[in-house]
């Protein structure tokens, strides 16, 4: 088995996503500055299917998230649609061909039947728990690394597991003030976490931790 | 917090320390210490700590008196080492940035053996900077 590494984008102060998380505004207020970084890059605008795009250490990182990875698990705040039982005109935030091109995992306390996608994109809605969406997604990942994107909920229940290998934070210097705070409900003292490699971009800092087993 | 370091901060500098009491016991203990007490506010101690450093720079400690700085447009830059342990409680550094809060720049990243040395530039007055959109042209087309 390979990989089951987390990323997502942080503020300096902690947050994944702003005050007032709303439908029209699912980032929180100020949040959408936190993936500014990446609409400009080479690497993002191919898996939107546009040309063109900056090279260097931002899109080398983000090249490398991707890279290798088999599948893909997320929870349903960060798929979006709202809460309760799914409307099935609610297809995620990607338009018909999303970004991912493999299976995607959404965890979920309400069935819904996988959803396919232009370009590679399947979802499937997992509603019973945490390990059952990674088992799921190590079948599917062929030998491949596993990705974990957000939102906090999620990534929190994964890491108070002890499930994720390693973890990536790309921390933008803002400060949100508020909304959803990453770091937390992890309980005790958490897992221990090494440092492996800082790397500077243009208006992001990318750490790399190695997030050691506890079983 | 330190108890003073004994009446000599390991930088070995003069301390202008923020307070609403000054520990007239503490100062009867320590009278040739460089330390002195403010207690009229943020500003006035930034403002004597500079005409004390002269040329050189003033460093301020301590997560609020570090957050009025910051709230009042008087930090230049900020040094932070994030060590990857969690504390689940306790007191923030970035609590409350207040109505306006303040651009920051990066201007550092150091690796280094449990530790991430961070460096960042209070952007004080700078033009709108500028905003990067999903679907915009690319820069280099």
């Amino acid at each position: 088995m390979r990989k089951f590494k987390f990323n997502i984008s942080m503020s300096l102060d902690g947050y994944i996503a702003g005050p007032n998380q709303t439908l029209e505004n699912p980032l929180g207020e100020g949040g959408e500055q936190l993936h500014e970084w990446v609409f400009p890059l080479k690497s993002w605008r191919e898996t939107h299917g546009m040309s063109g795009g900056e090279t260097g250490a931002n899109d080398d990182v983000l090249r490398e998230m991707f890279a290798d990875v088999g599948s893909y698990i997320m929870g349903r705040n960060m798929f979006g649609g709202g809460p309760g039982p799914w409307r099935d005109e609610w297809k995620g935030w990607w338009g018909d061909s999303p970004p991912y091109h493999m299976p995607v995992f959404v965890l979920t306390h309400h069935p819904r039947d996988p959803l396919s996608m232009q370009g590679g994109t399947t979802f499937f809605f997992v509603t019973d728990g945490i390990e059952s969406a990674l088992q799921q997604a190590k079948e599917a990942a062929g030998g491949k690394d596993i990705l974990l994107g957000g939102g906090a909920n999620v990534a929190q229940q994964y890491l108070a597991a002890g499930l994720i290998d390693e973890m990536d934070l790309h921390i933008v210097p803002i400060l949100l003030g508020g909304g959803e705070r990453l770091l937390e409900n992890i309980g005790g003292s958490g897992p221990k976490i090494e440092p492996v490699r800082a790397i500077e971009g243009p208006g992001v800092v990318h750490l790399k931790y190695r997030i050691a087993k506890t079983t | 917090m330190a108890n003073g370091w004994g009446g000599r901060h390991p930088i070995d500098a003069p301390v202008f320390v923020v307070t609403h009491n000054v520990p007239q016991d503490w100062i009867e203990q320590n009278k040739d210490a460089p330390f002195t007490f403010v207690t009229d506010g943020v500003e006035t101690a930034v403002e004597k700590a500079k005409q004390s450093a002269g040329d050189k720079i003033v460093g301020v400690g301590g997560a609020n008196v570090a957050q009025q700085c910051l709230r009042l447009g008087l930090l230049d830059e900020i040094y932070t080492q994030l060590v990857p342990v969690l504390l689940g409680g306790g007191v923030r550094l970035f609590d409350d940035p207040g109505t306006t809060a303040p651009e920051l720049e990066t201007t550092r990243v150091v690796d280094a053996p449990g530790v991430t040395h961070i460096t960042f530039r209070v952007v004080n007055d700078s033009p709108a900077r500028k905003r990067h959109h999903p679907f915009e042209a690319p820069a280099n087309a």
